[in-house]
């Protein structure tokens, strides 16, 4: 029997007839833990205790399946590669630290034969010691028969910045989650998200940057282009609590959608409860901008292949905020191959 | 800078506090169920119709849940509030008739001022009916309707508003348009003729005076084909230390090639609940604006809503809210697009003060087939201190690719380097504070009839004072 | 006269129902360099889109043939296809859209298609010829870039795309004397490789000083006024454009 859990809620909620105020997931009635080359679990699993953007239902459900942390080591100075080839049913709780003054980077590639049905979840915390850096990127591009919930949760403490660049195609139904703790004075957390839906796939996202201590600083970025009755919807929270003065917390969406037949919501929230912060919301969606298209037009590419790069550009806006060489290069590969696939 | 602005006269807040002896011809008793509804019909002479749709309005009122998203209500106990109460007086079309603590009142407003300086009609409402009625001869006779709502529904235009009667905002629509539907009374109707221009606007004003009492005036406007009206609604009432309830349901239809234009002032005392309705349908090529203040009030729940029907319709909102100490106002705007062609441009403005809560709730849908809509929402914030709180809730649902939509938002506080220019100026800091924070909501008040621009400038002037510390 | 491949009969062109265009005729033949001057507002930038084929320029009236076809009746793209080319004013930016990827698709659009290797290395070359760094290969088209940025990468289109006719409107404003040296090496290194003609619209004529001009055409209020050799660029220099104002 499959479990009905509520995830994404949106914090505080609005009109129910937007259907905007959270989201419904069936996961199966049990799963199986994931490998992770060096994961070991976690010594205490109190200490991993950390919000995430998809929920507490969510939590409570990989501890009913005993899904617990594990803990990958990353390499300071190195490129910690994590690949997540699904082919079953599979949760997992990743927790990955950064020592004070370390800088991390780590790439969560996730992928799933086309043939594959199945639901995965995979889960992300992270801590930021002082002073340190911690850049993950995602490439989440399962094939179609996979329903993935992403779901990432942070702990930044002073000084401490996490960069998050996040990449989204393919898959059938995609739930994802992300919450920031800005715990630390001067802290940072920063989303790039890229995103292509098309033939009915469903992207759904609550990202959420809790502003608690001062001058910490936020960004989410989102660019996407949808199509053919593809499905979004967008919640970023930014939420400066008493107490983060200086805080400045600002999000961005473009979207492109391509045709008549999807369905785009976005739900971007400030939330405020201190004077002395800036917060910042903008958002423009619809077709392409003609002036992009004639000038693309000029060069003698025709209408078709201009919305195509058009499309894969909001990708790529996010993918040019890779701080990390080596995972740039991956992930240009990757859009690189599709291209050349055109 | 008070020496600056005295072309507007420091009011104090007490005019809208100053509290009528109760002086009643009926008061219904506290509470709500069939009996009372029963009264309420049999005290304004119901047509039948109408005594049975108030009856299926309280059924569908039982039915619903209070809503779970916005500010809590549960201060507000249906037990406690008396949903009628009849002042005891008719309608009269002279000030000179109106009874002597209720004209003085109204005088106390500006209403008759304000009536003989720049108004086509007033409708002055007290308690659950109209006291004071009356419209200029030159737009009587270009065929402008303009009639408290129990003669539109009685008289030659009954067929023209059962057809419109709660059909924009339907009963199952939510629990208070349900309780809106039962226990409705006064209000006003309006009918524009075929391109009849209304230079000069018409005003309806609601004082609540009945302590633990509702107002739920039903408003409806029809601007025909080619007409244009400008409509201005005030509302205010003296402060209890018990809970008052304003549930008003407005409802606007905007014909083809017609402008509506319709500014409120709210400053309901903070005691009241104000859980207000309003929607606007426009068709083609017609225009829908709307201005909007809110200062008063202890909840409010308020939303004007617009559905952008006909091609080429257009709609804009401005709106500004000032919740200060004890007050949680829910306030933001909604469209729909659905013609081809469509417009909405949208600029709100937010401030919280002395532990108050203001909210922005905002809903810009574009449905399928909406080719060619455009919408600019803007939305600002100022947090005065850092005991409120300010929260802003957009919602962007757009479900077309020919669409061209833009969503600013931002939230910040009076800046500090402009403060201290100012008083390098030889302002008080908490004058130069105000001056800011009139500055931020100048667009607003750019909108709105010179008086009521003054009027609104004197109640930031008057929730700043003391601001500071 | 070397063989005709542009010539405008009377064109007539409104702009948001005004008429910025009224009558204007020119006629350029194969590998010839014309230079279009005129006052503001005359216009010249007009001219240039409504030939490009921007949807906002509404030809009213007047016949346009490149290489004998109606060029009116083309698509942007076909346009472009055929060998026409415009060095934009002020080009867009396109966030997300890397430079590199930009010029390898409309080379490959012209019938020019190259490996990614071979793609870099004659990109390379020509970015030589105009100081830039290969780097803004990787770079969001025209994001962030600075004038002179953006008129330098609209160069090295034209020097990749390698078109029959460019039209090269205001190339050379707002740029510092250098980056104006540098464009016209940029300008001159189309003409000595591909030999191609040019319609060069300025209203300073620094980027014409190493350029070698066929012929130049004053247009005033919609129209060609004046036409002349290159000596007529000296005489504005000296006079300016009262004389062709009408009184």
């Amino acid at each position: 029997m499959a479990d009905k859990i509520m995830i994404n809620s949106l914090v505080p909620p609005t009109w129910n007839r937007l259907k905007v105020n959270e989201t419904y997931v069936e996961l199966p009635a049990s799963v199986s833990s994931g490998k992770t080359d060096g994961a070991v679990p976690v010594a205490d699993a109190s200490e991993w205790k950390i919000e995430t953007g998809c929920g507490e239902e969510l939590a409570g459900y990989l501890e009913n399946n005993g899904i617990g942390p594990v803990k990958v080591t990353a390499d300071p100075g190195e490129l910690t590669v994590i690949k997540k080839d699904y082919t079953a049913d599979t949760a997992d709780v990743l927790c990955f630290e950064a020592g004070a003054g370390e800088t991390v980077n780590i790439l969560i590639d996730i992928t799933s034969d086309e043939k594959i049905k199945a639901s995965a979840i995979l889960k992300v915390l992270i801590k930021a010691a002082k002073d340190s850096v911690v850049n993950l990127t995602q490439v989440i591009r399962p094939g179609r028969g996979l329903e993935l919930i992403n779901d990432i949760g942070t702990d930044i403490s002073d000084k401490a910045q996490v960069n998050l660049v996040q990449i989204f195609t393919g898959g059938s139904i995609i739930n994802a989650g992300y919450r920031s703790g800005l715990s630390g004075e001067d802290s940072f957390a920063g989303c790039r998200i890229g995103f292509i839906r098309t033939d009915g796939e469903k992207l759904d996202m609550n990202y959420v940057m809790k502003h608690l201590a001062p001058r910490s600083k936020s960004e989410i970025n989102v660019s996407g282009a949808l199509s053919k009755s593809a499905v979004k919807i967008f919640r970023g929270t930014i939420d400066f609590v008493k107490g983060c003065a200086g805080a400045d917390g600002a999000e961005n969406e473009r979207v492109l959608i391509l045709d008549d037949t999807v369905i785009n919501k976005t739900v971007p929230l400030i939330l405020c409860t201190e004077e002395n912060v800036a917060g910042s919301h903008g958002a423009s969606i619809g077709k392409p901008a003609e002036d992009m298209l004639f000038y693309m037009m000029s060069r003698g590419i025709d209408r078709e292949k201009a919305l195509k790069i058009l499309e894969r550009a909001s990708l790529e806006a996010a993918v040019s905020h890779i701080a990390d060489p080596a995972a740039y290069e991956y992930v240009m590969n990757i859009i690189d191959e599709n291209r050349e696939d055109d | 800078m008070s020496e600056e602005k005295t072309i507007v006269e420091d009011i104090n807040r007490s005019v809208y506090d100053v509290i009528d002896k109760e002086n009643n011809a009926t008061r219904l008793e506290e509470g709500l169920n069939e009996d009372i509804i029963r009264k309420i019909s049999e005290e304004k002479d119901d047509p039948d119709w109408m005594r049975e749709f108030r009856l299926s309005c309280l059924k569908i009122y039982n039915e619903l849940k209070v809503p779970q998203w916005g500010p809590g209500i549960d201060g507000l106990d249906m037990e406690r509030i008396s949903t009628y109460v009849r002042p005891n007086t008719k309608m009269q079309n002279s000030w000179d008739e109106v009874p002597e603590d209720i004209k003085n009142t109204f005088e106390r407003l500006g209403i008759p001022q304000a009536e003989r300086a720049s108004l086509a009609g007033v409708g002055a409402q007290y308690d659950s009916e109209l006291v004071y009625h009356n419209v200029m001869k030159e737009v009587e006779e270009q065929g402008v309707v303009y009639t408290d709502f129990e003669s539109a529904l009685k008289g030659e235009y009954s067929d023209m508003v059962r057809e419109h009667f709660m059909k924009l905002l339907v009963p199952t629509d939510h629990k208070f348009n349900a309780l809106h539907g039962a226990v409705w009374s006064g209000g006003s109707f309006v009918y524009v003729p075929k391109g009849v221009k209304v230079s000069i606007p018409l005003q309806s004003y609601f004082r609540l005076n009945a302590k633990g009492a509702g107002q739920f005036e039903h408003t409806l406007i029809i601007v025909d084909e080619g007409a244009d009206l400008h409509f201005i609604e005030g509302c205010s009432a003296p402060k209890y230390n018990v809970a008052n309830l304003h549930s008003g349901c407005v409802e606007l239809f905007v014909s083809k090639n017609a402008r509506l234009r319709y500014s409120t002032i709210e400053n309901w005392s903070k005691n009241m609940y104000n859980l207000n309705s309003k929607r606007a349908i426009v068709e083609e090529n017609a225009r829908m604006e709307w201005v909007s203040g809110s200062f008063g009030s202890h909840t409010s729940y308020l939303y004007p809503s617009t559905i952008l029907k006909g091609d080429n319709s257009t709609m804009e909102y401005t709106g500004i809210t000032f919740a200060g100490e004890g007050q949680n106002l829910d306030t933001g705007m909604k469209v729909m697009h659905v013609g081809k062609n469509t417009s909405s441009v949208v600029n709100t403005k937010s401030i919280a003060k002395s532990g108050g809560v203001s909210t922005t709730r905002t809903s810009v849908q574009v449905m399928p087939g909406a080719k060619g809509a455009k919408s600019v929402v803007s939305c600002e914030s100022l947090m005065v201190d850092s005991i409120s709180r300010s929260d802003t809730i957009p919602v962007m649902d757009i479900r077309t690719d020919d669409a061209d939509i833009g969503h600013e938002a931002s939230i910040g506080s009076i800046p500090d380097d402009a403060v201290f220019y100012l008083m390098s100026r030889g302002m008080t800091e908490e004058d130069a504070r105000a001056l800011i924070v009139s500055g931020f909501a100048d667009n607003v008040s750019r909108e709105l009839p010179m008086e009521y621009a003054a009027e609104m400038n004197n109640l930031i002037r008057l929730e700043m004072k003391g601001s500071i510390g | 006269m070397s063989q005709e491949i542009l010539k405008v009969e009377k064109l007539h062109v409104k702009v948001q129902d005004k008429e910025i265009l009224k009558g204007l005729d020119l006629e350029i033949g194969e590998g010839e360099t014309h230079v279009i001057m005129g006052p503001n507002g005359a216009g010249k930038s007009t001219l240039g889109n409504t030939l490009m084929g921007k949807s906002e320029y509404e030809v009213t009236s007047g016949k346009v043939t490149f290489f004998g076809e109606d060029l009116l009746e083309m698509a942007t793209d076909e346009r472009a296809r055929k060998g026409l080319f415009m060095s934009f004013q002020n080009p867009v930016e396109v966030p997300g859209v890397r430079l590199s990827e930009f010029i390898r698709n409309s080379c490959e659009a012209l019938g020019n298609k190259m490996s990614l290797w071979n793609f870099k290395k004659a990109a390379a070359e020509q970015m030589k010829v105009l100081n830039m760094d290969p780097g803004y290969l990787d770079r969001e088209l025209n994001v962030g870039f600075s004038g002179g940025e953006k008129k330098k990468t609209e160069i090295l289109q034209l020097l990749m795309m390698k078109p029959k006719l460019a039209i090269l409107d205001e190339t050379d404003s707002g740029l510092d004397v250098d980056a104006v040296r540098t464009v016209s090496e940029g300008v001159k290194a189309y003409q000595e490789q591909v030999g191609g003609s040019l319609l060069i619209i300025t209203h300073s004529t620094r980027i014409l000083d190493a350029l070698n001009v066929d012929k130049v055409h004053v247009v005033a209020d919609g129209r060609v006024v004046a036409e002349g050799d290159r000596n007529l660029v000296d005489e504005i220099n000296e006079s300016g454009f009262e004389k062709y104002l009408k009184a």
